[in-house]
This record gives structure tokens, C-alpha cells and sequence, in this order.
């Protein structure tokens, strides 16, 4: 294929993409790549280049940070051999990584990858007969309040009707030594499925990214402040669309 | 626990990914992020809190792999940090089926400059000044890098240059 100007790629379209023109100025150079195929061509191809960024990467954001690298974040050791091997000892003394950690780090994001920490959870409630939520859909205005005070963050089950799954309630969950939310829904046939939700760094949107587990496929992503997993006995393409309709309900 | 140790720990998601794209190389972008945050905290008196926690990073991130990338261009001789920089496929994470796409293998292939630029700009969202600050070099050099890199990076995925992709299973 061929572009007949400007081997390197029209600055402008790159300050286009990248946010780099005023409101006027990104209206008639959009104007001028919507009127172009080849402008239009070459802008969804340095588009694609990004996307593929992040959904190559985004993983990371996600994951649980290394113990060594949450120890060399800790201004307060002087002396870093140390403290280092004092928190090592505090370790196998505690017992609790987290608990121990906690002291030093309350901040951190210490602890399990959040497609692990909503496997573990979709499992242990899922096959619940009797009590597979804490509150109840009928609740669902109280359900919402509290758990966005225990988040500390405004958290609102998703209406997700329209993809065939109607709200069974939710609950309040451990996650390290912070409080995470679950909310189950139920499908015609009986299918469930849960939407895990943690808090966040306020720093970075993520693609939606894909893990399976025994079964289980969950889609994972981080949107304001909040880290979501969607998690049921379903194949990625089933997933992302439902996981689409939580991302737009959260932004709507 | 005060501001500065926050917004650094607030930072490290974001830092490791950045390594991660950087070097190629999981493993080795965790040893990056460990002097990358090692540095801060020594230096932590030359942060100017207005200018923010992540850019700041990524200026020490840029000294401490584009100065070894430089360094082993340089020297004929390969040790040990000289590998910064090459895709190289690490062996730990043991429980996962891990595929280096084509696109990652092109990302490698761009020089550590355009490939430091285009991820400052296409991945970590900093604007074309703020990443001129990281790498130290007028606004017009990072528009030409960005250029160059999307230009080789888009010739690559459409197939102008094809590169056989690894399989990795454990």
C-alpha cells in the first residue's frame, strides 16, 4: 500500500491523535481526515498502534506488586539491608504477608491479581443455594449506598438486563486489608455470573484483558478508580460484551 | 505515611508497565523499576510536587535504560546490564502460556529512542512536552521520533516486513 505525501506521517495527524490541538484546530484537521481515505487510513492504523499498546500491557497495571519492590518504595529504612531482613523476619513471625506489610505500607496494592481474587471469590459464592448474597436485588438502593461507603467510592450495580442477566444481590468481601465488593447475577437458565470490584489507583485506564481458570473466564479492566472483574463459565467474546455493558454503565 | 512515598507507591503499576514495554522483558523491567525506585527515594529532594510523581519516574527510568542501551552499543564487550534493551524471552512465569506477538517483536525492533517516545506518548498518555522533559530533547525531536516509530511500527503489523512469532508453553 501507498501513501503518496509524507513518508514520516503528517505531524498533525499525530498531534491529532495524541490530544495535542486545540479544540479548533483537532475539528478541521478531523474534518480533513474524514474527507481523506488515505489521512483516515493512516490515523485508525497510529490508532490501532496505541490500542495494541495497551492491550499488550495493561496487564501490569493490574497485577500484584512484587514484596521487593513495594520494600524499595519504603522511604523510611535508612538502612535498607536491614530493614529488609527485619521485614523478612516480621514475615515469618506474622505469618500474614499482608497483615505485616500493612504496618509499613498502608497504601500499596499488596495483594492477589484481581482475576485471581474474583476466581476465588466467584467460586466460593456461585454454588451458594441458600445464602449466595449478603443483600438482597429487593435492597438494592442500600446495597449500593453501602458498599460505595465501604469503597469509598460511588459503586452502582449494573443493569444488565438487556444481556440477559438480572441482579441476585451482592456482598461485601476481604481483599488484603482492604474491603472489595461482589455483585451476582442470574441468567434464564440459571447461569450466574459476578462482577468483582476493588478499588483502584486513580492513575490509568486498561483495556479489557482476558484470563481463564478452571473453567472460569473472566474479563478484567480498571476505570476510574476502580478495578473490575466479570467472572462466569463463559468464552472471552461472551464476556467482553457483557463486560462492555458494565463499562458503559459506569460511564454513561 | 507521607505524600511523596503515596504517589510513589501509587506509581509503581504504572512504572512496571512502562519497564515492561521499555525492556521487553518482564523480569528484567522488575530489576529497572527496583533502581528506578531506589533512585527516587535518594533523590526525593529534587522532586518538584507540581510537575507530578510519573513523569519525574519516567526521567529516572530514562537515565538509568537508555543510558545502559547507549553503553552497550557502544562497548563490544556484553555483560550482564548490557541487555537492556534486546527481547529476550524470560523462564518464570511458570504458570502462564505466554505468546510474544509480532507486535511485540516490532516494538523491540525500534531503537530505544523511538521506542521510549512512542511509549511515553501512546502508552502512558504524557504530552509531547512532558516527554520531551523525560528524554531531554526539544518537542520537534519527539514529534519526528513519534513519526518514525508509528510509520515503522504500522509497516511492520501490515505485513511490509514479516517476523515469525514464538510460542512459549510451560
Amino acid at each position: 500500500m501507498k501513501y503518496d505525501k509524507s513518508k514520516l506521517g503528517d505531524p498533525e495527524i499525530h498531534q491529532f491523535i495524541d490530544g495535542e490541538l486545540t479544540d479548533a484546530q483537532s475539528r478541521a484537521i478531523g474534518e480533513r481526515i474524514a474527507n481523506d481515505e488515505l489521512l483516515q487510513k493512516k490515523a485508525h492504523e497510529y490508532r490501532e498502534i496505541n490500542r495494541k499498546l495497551h492491550e499488550t500491557f495493561d496487564e501490569k497495571l493490574l497485577a500484584s506488586i512484587p514484596t521487593r519492590l513495594l520494600l524499595a518504595a519504603g522511604t523510611r529504612n535508612k538502612a535498607p539491608t536491614w530493614s529488609i531482613a527485619a521485614s523478612l523476619l516480621w514475615l515469618s513471625v506474622g505469618g500474614m504477608l499482608g497483615y505485616s506489610l500493612q504496618n509499613q505500607f498502608t497504601e500499596s496494592e499488596f495483594v492477589r491479581p484481581l482475576f485471581v481474587e474474583a476466581a476465588f471469590a466467584h467460586a466460593v459464592y456461585v454454588p451458594e443455594v441458600r445464602h449466595p448474597v449478603e443483600v438482597a436485588a429487593s435492597e438494592q438502593d442500600h446495597l449500593n449506598a453501602w458498599l460505595s461507603k465501604r469503597l469509598d467510592k460511588p459503586i452502582v450495580a449494573p443493569d444488565l438486563r438487556a444481556e440477559g442477566y438480572t441482579l441476585i444481590g451482592g456482598r461485601l468481601l476481604p481483599d488484603g486489608h482492604r474491603a472489595a465488593a461482589q455483585f451476582m447475577f442470574e441468567n434464564s437458565t440459571g447461569e450466574r455470573m459476578t462482577l468483582f470490584i476493588r478499588q483502584a489507583p486513580n492513575t490509568a485506564e486498561t483495556a479489557l484483558l482476558h484470563a481463564e481458570t478452571n473453567g472460569l473466564g473472566i474479563v478484567y479492566w480498571m476505570d476510574n478508580g476502580l478495578a473490575y472483574a466479570l467472572t462466569a463459565e463463559a468464552d472471552k467474546a461472551q464476556l467482553t460484551v457483557t463486560a462492555t455493558a458494565v463499562y458503559k454503565a459506569a460511564n454513561p | 505515611m507521607n505524600r511523596f512515598e503515596n504517589l510513589l507507591i501509587e506509581a509503581i503499576p504504572s512504572l512496571r508497565r512502562y519497564a515492561w514495554a521499555l525492556s521487553g522483558d518482564a523480569d528484567q523491567a522488575d530489576d529497572l523499576v527496583q533502581e528506578c525506585l531506589a533512585r527516587a527515594i535518594s533523590r526525593r529532594k529534587l522532586w518538584i510536587s507540581h510537575k507530578g510523581m510519573r513523569p519525574w519516574l519516567f526521567t529516572i527510568m530514562h537515565n538509568i535504560y537508555l543510558n545502559a542501551a547507549r553503553r552497550a552499543a557502544n562497548a563490544p564487550v556484553v555483560g550482564s546490564i548490557e541487555d537492556y534493551g534486546k527481547s529476550t524471552v524470560s523462564q518464570s512465569d511458570a504458570d502462564t502460556i505466554c505468546t510474544i506477538s509480532d507486535f511485540e517483536q516490532s516494538l523491540q525492533q525500534l531503537s530505544a529512542e523511538h521506542r521510549e517516545t512512542l511509549l511515553l506518548v501512546g502508552l502512558e498518555q504524557l504530552s509531547y512536552k512532558e516527554a520531551s522533559k523525560v528524554a531531554g530533547v526539544p518537542v520537534g525531536t519527539i514529534m519526528s521520533r513519534l513519526s518514525r516509530a508509528r510509520e515503522q511500527l504500522r509497516k511492520g503489523l501490515s505485513g511490509e516486513t514479516q517476523v515469525a512469532s514464538i510460542r512459549r508453553v510451560k
